[in-house]
């Protein structure tokens, strides 16, 4: 039986992150993921790792970890990351913009972490002329500057640089039960792909598997309560908006209008989850509340075509008596010791922006625990791809010389950093690979090729979160196929199989939104696909 | 403005269209074509299907399953036994040649490995198995090696030209080494207005029979049949009018005129009667949004299983296989069984018009496999008057 220091259980942010810092500090270390890395909360997060403006009133800490842990993340892997500005909307015509002034100040002091630039106070003319799409008679506007970043490929960089330093990563495999000797817990029984059982022994455990973490935390005899929040998001098919901005629902909370990478985002709900994270659902009533909120200040948004929808749940930690938005974002260790049940430690909470920071403080004390004397240097250590910066200048040349277009260039750099010159290379070698499959990024083949070889992916879906691949307007219809064959060339994965699998996906989540082209796009698929 | 006038004024560009269009024309009236752009008819596989079901080949078998399976079923009020009388006159008019039989389904194969039933299909896609073990068929799925990366209609369009077929004939022939073959087939892009030509320049190249596969994305044979059918009706003397229905005139409970708006000019179109086949969603004939859902030239209202729906939730109109019959693409136009639209109370909402093809009710046209046998008896019916 494989023994190991430490057993990591959930392949999100906060999993991979914490693989990656155990692996760095010498630890022996294995990352078992039900699915595939990415897929749970992290993938359905709004996709920055902001300072959490709102959270200045009322959970100050919040605040300065995400700003400053943003600032950590820019460091180790800076060409994950795009600007996204942002306007703060003051629609009361006789409101006190100093004081309002006065908060973004306060908030520019913990944006100085993260480099993001200080606020400029709009105008309601220079508002307009920003964004004439805006339906906007207020005072003005107050800018603010957050950071956008991909978080699946954060998150597979984290594992990548993990297996790198000597951890073992193993995806689709579910931990069923919990190893004990007397009370403590010595280890794990999986079930891997291939439906086999096998047994890890690890001298910690740690269940960072999310909303999953009760449900872990049972089979161990432990009731862990959290208060899991249901967040929805909807995605266009186009940047449709100059800047980002936020408005109001028609209960109070705030939303936003992102241009998001090639598309746009509406975001975000906020509900009480009493059920199953593996089954979830977008509503029509979801929809429609985010909908009218953006509708208000920007009336052209029913014109636009929705491409998705996609939910996650938030594991937020447990209070009762407040509402959803007002829970605290902070993140919580709970060492199961104290409650009897050694060899077992939940981490809970927190945001994508303070993933590292709290990866850093549970293997702090996993190494206290294993008296292990190594600091963490998750911070200083760059990522897979940051070893060296390249400039636009120098992709522009590379990709003439390869005779592939710049912009395709550009954003293999924006997944892949450094590295993407190691796919470049196969292209000069073997041009048949510099094939266009998804003309919305665009992904073309050698990126696929390179994912499926190095990144642990098996399935479109798995394309999808690495490269985007399908994610775009058309939502598959393209290249699904393509990708299922060479899929099926490396893997021998049956590729009808992999359609109905990726389409079934997309037609579930567009069902709260068939109105529109968003119908149309759907007959066409049928048309196509079925 | 243009006033224009004519005996029969048909609605829409695509097949049932174009075959209410010859069937109008076949008895001597005057028609009119109202056509805005191309719809899902251009999108087409190749392959026309009538009814097909598992563990059998035969369609008049298939038919009565379908309509016992959905008592909503066009084919209810379809006179089903007369297809050969509708198949037959288009072919009449079609300057290319589909093959097939009115009685036995044949088998196809897609650019997608997926296997299909149907009916007829275009000369060029049309291929016997039976005639050949699978082993000596060259099965070419996609053209990756070739690193073409241009949409299939680019591609079909520069396969016009003998010099660039004989080009693609040479590559293949010494990629695959036909000469161990008896048959190739390859996707559906060998060329575009002269495929049946262009199919026999491959072949002389790589010296054995080549067929196509059925198209689905980008699928070519769609288009060339798109382009077959106008010129068919524009040589059966319908008058072409291009341009966006965008309103009607009535008079008491008839239709007489239809406005049509294009970039050049507006005019009205005057007739005695009138044909609606504009088509699901693609093509606009329906539309819905969060408050309305409703034909869109004489909001018609719409149904499903016979009861009125106005914007019912999105539970009632989906089922959560994507695979299944989906009740938002079953939605339709409810009509007598002389194809005159109703409203829930089962009257004719205007004494002179007559609609036909996808916007009728009863049938989720993309996965019943029904949709050509609807297209064309509900064509042909409709402009028998």
């Amino acid at each position: 039986m494989d023994a190991y220091d430490v057993i990591i259980i959930g392949g999100g942010v906060n999993g991979a992150g914490t693989a990656r810092d155990c692996a760095l500090r010498g630890l022996k270390t294995l990352l078992i993921e039900k699915k595939d890395l990415s897929g749970g909360t992290t993938g359905a997060s709004s996709g920055m790792i902001h300072g959490g403006l709102r959270y200045l009133l009322h959970d100050v800490k919040t605040t300065e970890t995400s700003s400053r842990d943003s600032g950590y993340i820019q460091k180790i892997a800076p060409f994950l990351l795009f600007r996204i500005p942002f306007l703060f909307l003051v629609k009361e015509k006789g409101a006190n913009m100093e004081l309002l002034e006065t908060f973004f100040e306060v908030y520019d002091r913990y944006g100085k972490l993260k480099n993001s630039k200080p606020h400029v106070r709009l105008s309601h003319k220079d508002v307009l002329e920003l964004e004439s799409g805006l339906h906007f008679d207020g005072k003005g506007a107050i800018s603010f500057d957050e950071w956008g970043i991909d978080p699946y490929r954060l998150c597979v960089l984290n594992a990548k640089d993990a297996e790198l330093h000597g951890a073992k990563i193993l995806l689709h495999s579910e931990v069923t039960d919990f190893l004990f000797q007397n009370k403590r817990i010595t280890g794990v029984q999986v079930r891997t792909a291939d439906g086999k059982k096998n047994q890890y022994l690890g001298k910690i455990i740690l269940n960072l598997a999310g909303p999953w973490i009760p449900e872990l935390c049972q089979k161990a005899g432990i009731a862990l309560k959290l208060r899991p929040a249901k967040g929805v998001h909807i995605v266009f098919d186009r940047r449709i908006s100059n800047i980002a901005f936020v408005t109001e629902t028609i209960d109070g909370r705030s939303v936003f209008l992102l241009p998001y990478e090639n598309t746009s985002i509406i975001g975000t709900t906020d509900d009480d989850f009493y059920g199953n994270p593996d089954d979830l659902d977008v509503t029509q009533d979801e929809v429609e509340y985010l909908m009218q909120a953006i509708e208000q200040i920007f009336p052209s948004i029913r014109n636009h075509r929705v491409i998705s929808t996609y939910v996650g749940i938030r594991p937020t930690l447990y209070e009762w008596g407040k509402t959803e938005d007002s829970l605290s974002r902070e993140h919580k260790i709970f060492d199961h010791e104290t409650e009897g049940v050694p060899g077992l430690i939940s981490m809970a909470g927190g945001k994508l922006a303070s993933y590292r920071l709290m990866c850093e403080e549970l293997t702090d004390l996993v190494c206290k625990k294993l008296n292990v004397k190594k600091s963490c240097e998750t911070h200083i250590n760059v990522l897979p791809g940051a070893q060296k910066e390249l400039s636009f200048e120098e992709l522009f040349t590379k990709a003439q010389e390869a005779k592939i277009s710049a912009y395709a260039l550009s954003r293999l750099y924006f997944r892949h950093g450094y590295e993407c010159l190691m796919i470049l290379e196969k292209m000069k070698k073997n041009p048949s690979l510099k094939r266009t499959i998804c003309t919305s990024e665009p992904v073309l083949e050698a990126e696929i090729r390179h994912v499926i070889e190095n990144e642990w992916a098996t399935s479109l879906d798995d394309l999808g979160r690495r490269t985007r691949l399908g994610w775009g307007g058309c939502q598959g219809s393209e290249c699904a196929w393509p990708a299922a064959l060479i899929l099926q060339e490396m893997l021998g994965i049956d590729p009808q199989k992999q359609m109905d699998i990726f389409l079934q996906k997309r037609w579930k989540s567009i069902s709260p939104y068939l109105y529109g082209h968003s119908l149309s796009q759907e007959e066409l698929k049928r048309q196509w696909l079925l | 403005m243009a006033i224009m006038n004519y005996d029969v004024v048909i609605i829409g560009g695509g097949l049932s269209s174009s075959m209410a269009a010859l069937r109008a024309a076949s008895l001597g009236k005057k028609v009119a074509l109202i056509q805005k752009a191309w719809g899902s008819t251009a999108l087409g596989s190749g392959a026309f299907e009538i009814a097909s079901e598992e563990g059998s080949y035969d369609i008049i078998s298939a038919i009565d399953r379908i309509k016992k399976e959905n008592p909503f079923h066009p084919y209810h009020y379809l006179n089903t036994e007369n297809i050969s009388q509708a198949v037959e006159l288009l072919k009449k008019w079609l300057p290319i040649r589909m093959q097939g039989s009115y009685t036995e389904n044949h088998l196809f194969l897609n650019d997608q490995g997926k296997n299909k039933k149907a009916a007829f299909a275009l000369e060029t896609q049309f291929v016997d198995f039976k005639v050949v073990s699978r082993k000596k068929i060259l099965e070419i799925q996609s053209l990756n090696f070739l690193n073409i990366n241009m949409l299939p209609q680019t591609l079909a369009k520069k396969l016009d030209n003998p010099e660039e077929v004989r080009k693609l004939g040479q590559e293949i022939k010494s990629k695959f080494q036909t000469s161990r073959y008896e048959l190739i087939l390859m996707p559906p892009i060998l060329g575009l207005d002269f495929f049946t030509d262009m199919k026999r320049e491959f072949e002389s190249h790589v010296g054995i029979p080549t067929y196509e596969l059925l198209g689905s994305i980008n699928s070519v044979p769609g288009i060339r049949f798109q382009k077959a059918l106008e010129s068919a009706v524009r040589k059966a003397g319908v008058t072409y009018i291009s341009g966006k229905a965008v309103s009607f005139m009535q008079e008491k409970k008839k239709v007489s005129s239809i406005n049509v708006t294009s970039n050049e000019k507006n005019e009205v179109i005057e007739g005695n009667s009138f044909i609606l086949a504009t088509g699901k969603f693609i093509s606009g004939g329906l539309f819905r949004d969060a408050s309305f859902f409703k034909e869109t030239l004489f909001h018609l209202p719409l149904f499903y299983q016979n009861q009125k729906i106005n914007t019912e939730s999105v539970k009632k109109l989906l089922r959560e296989n994507y695979k299944d019959s989906q009740p938002v693409f079953q939605s339709g136009v409810k009509v007598n069984k002389d194809l005159v639209p109703l409203d829930e109370y089962n009257e004719p909402l205007f004494e002179n018009l007559r609609a036909c093809g996808t916007l009728l009710q009863g049938f989720d046209p993309y996965q019943d496999g029904t949709r050509f046998g609807v297209q064309i008896l509900s064509g042909y019916k409709a402009a028998d008057v």
